[in-house]
């Protein structure tokens, strides 16, 4: 027989007697992964358009300054710079808008479907922590591998497209340039991190990734803060209360805006420091970044709100 | 706080438990004051019609669902107070569950169902499997350790149900309708299984039914009515009337 409930173990004591080891997390998410493995494609359809498209675009900007550049040279004409990089960026943007959207839908279908395995899964005594962790997981392998085939296709299409244009030699060359690098190049961070010493531009470089992060964080926190604002005031007019709890939400706030100010920091600093030139092993690690990491947090909040319900609505859950 | 002090006589203990639902404006009295005292080693059965509250009081002494007022005590301790860490502890070692529809994970097979609380429980991977395997021996279905819930009919699925609700050693096995989905023949070798265990083990089983079935087996059987407790009959009082309840079956 076993014990009473009032010798369970503290909290501490609990967190460690229940356990889901990270191999068999992987295991699940593998099994999940190939059972449900229409969805998975389709999810992983979304995620490989997007950064195929957005790895494309990139290319094409830099294939498009090459040959603009080129075609100075022969003709001593001079090509439009800052046009280029505005329509680069919007594209680019939209793409990852594309695909977030539709990694967003897949997910939530996901989750949705798995309501009624979650609350068993609860009942059996798992965290909360456990389900968002498989679900995640999932989102990650699926971007990753996305991604990747997706980055590879999109510059290894523009590659083929831009051959005949200009010739493989330039194109080769271009791979790793991107159209925004040159922005980088005009603005005077470049003098700012490249000083003669090499103490100098590590202490810049440090300064510029704190600086930008902190920056990152306080805009996003600032952000919440807004939306948090908007939201009690209609839920005000709309005489409820709001549900909203700004508190809670500073901490995953501030983990994700150091996150994405922290790459995007890093990205900027390591374009300086090439000077624009970015191989080709950069560009495809970017998109990878970019693309697990769109999937992730478009997994995140549906596998934490799925987690958090009480197991009798998840079990009641028709699928 | 040691368990030699004294061993609570009521395991589970509810107290003028009320769970309302609001639906498009009118509030549904789910429950409406329901007391319940559940001894240690007992087997409780909670008949009722349809939309009787009997799945809503299951839901509320499995922690399962939060009452809108009321208490639910465990070991006298009151589930209220239990933070999430708690809950996720008392659902992996102390509670059992079995439900109408199974509720396999369907990319699992029997033996990873039946292994997956104890994976929670932290117990290691072979020792788990050993124990699997008995308890999938001991319902009978030692042969079918990997077969997938779509492999298995009906009566099979619930057997690993069962074994798997036994997983941790739990003190109370919370069963749903578990016969609900099953014909006459399967649903009695199940309340055979579960009767079973709970003379083997000692283990408290509370189980939510419709099943005129489960009388024979039944301590004490709790009829509840419009989410009120109508009548708490003891074993030895249905005996006197099993003429009767076989005229009104069929």
């Amino acid at each position: 027989m076993t014990g009473m409930v009032q010798d369970r173990p503290d909290k501490a004591g609990i967190q460690r007697q229940i356990v889901l080891p990270w191999s068999r997390t992987l295991q699940m998410t593998r099994e999940n992964i190939f059972v449900r493995l229409g969805r998975s494609i389709i999810t992983a359809s979304g995620i490989f358009l997007g950064i195929a498209f957005m790895s494309a675009v990139l290319f094409g900007a830099a294939a498009t300054t090459v040959s603009a550049k080129l075609a100075t040279q022969r003709l001593g004409v001079m090509a439009a710079g800052t046009e280029e990089q505005a329509r680069t960026i919007w594209l680019v943007a939209m793409s990852l808008v594309v695909a977030t959207v539709g990694i967003v839908n897949s997910m939530l279908m996901s989750v949705t479907e798995r309501y009624k395995e979650i609350g068993t899964m609860k009942c059996l005594g798992a965290l909360d922590k456990f389900i968002v962790r498989l679900f995640i997981l999932e989102a990650m392998l699926l971007g990753v591998l996305a991604s990747f085939v997706g980055a590879l296709v999109g510059t290894g299409a523009m590659t083929v497209i831009y051959w005949s244009r200009i010739g493989l030699g330039p194109t080769l060359s271009s791979w790793g340039q991107t159209a925004l690098t040159s922005h980088v190049h005009s603005t005077s961070l470049l003098a700012l991190i490249l000083q003669p010493a090499w103490w100098q531009t590590c202490l810049m470089s440090v300064a510029f990734v704190l600086i930008w992060t902190l920056a990152q964080v306080a805009f996003l926190e600032v952000l919440m803060l807004l939306v948090s604002g908007v939201v009690a005031f209609v839920s005000v007019l709309r005489g409820r209360a709001s549900r909203i709890s700004v508190k809670g939400m500073i901490v995953p706030t501030a983990t994700i805006g150091g996150a994405v100010g922290l790459y995007n920091a890093l990205i900027m600093l390591f374009l300086v420091l090439h000077r624009g030139d970015v191989p080709l092993w950069a560009a495809i690690a970017q998109a990878i970044v970019m693309g697990s990491g769109l999937s992730v947090l478009a997994t995140l909040y549906p596998a934490w709100r799925a987690a958090k319900m009480p197991p009798a609505a998840a079990l009641r859950s028709e699928f | 706080m040691s368990s030699q002090a004294s061993v609570y006589e009521y395991i589970v203990r509810t107290k003028d438990l009320r769970k309302t639902y609001v639906m498009g404006g009118t509030a549904v009295h789910a429950l409406d004051g329901v007391d319940v005292d559940i001894r240690r080693g007992e087997y409780i059965s909670i008949m009722g019609p349809s939309g009787s509250g009997k799945s809503t009081l299951f839901n509320m002494i499995g922690g399962l669902d939060k009452p809108t007022s009321g208490t639910v005590f465990i070991d006298e301790v009151d589930m209220a107070q239990l933070d999430a860490f708690e809950l996720a502890w008392l659902r992996c070692r102390k509670l059992g569950y079995i439900f109408q529809t199974f509720n396999l994970i369907p990319v699992m097979t029997a033996l990873e169902n039946v292994t997956l609380p104890m994976i929670f429980a932290g117990l290691a991977s072979d020792d788990a499997m050993d124990k699997g395997m008995e308890l999938l021996r001991i319902v009978g279905l030692g042969e079918r350790y990997d077969h997938k819930p779509t492999e298995l009919s009906g009566g099979q699925q619930q057997r690993v149900a069962i074994a798997r609700a036994f997983a941790n050693d739990p003190a109370i096995i919370l069963a749903d309708e578990p016969t609900g989905n099953l014909d006459l023949r399967t649903g009695k070798e199940i309340i055979t299984l579960l009767k079973g265990m709970n003379e083997e083990k000692k283990v408290t089983v509370i189980s939510a039914t419709h099943d005129l079935k489960m009388i024979d087996v039944s301590d004490r059987v709790l009829w509840i009515r419009d989410g009120k407790i109508d009548r708490v009959e003891e074993r030895a009082d249905i005996k006197l009337r099993v003429g009767e309840m076989e005229g009104e079956e069929s």
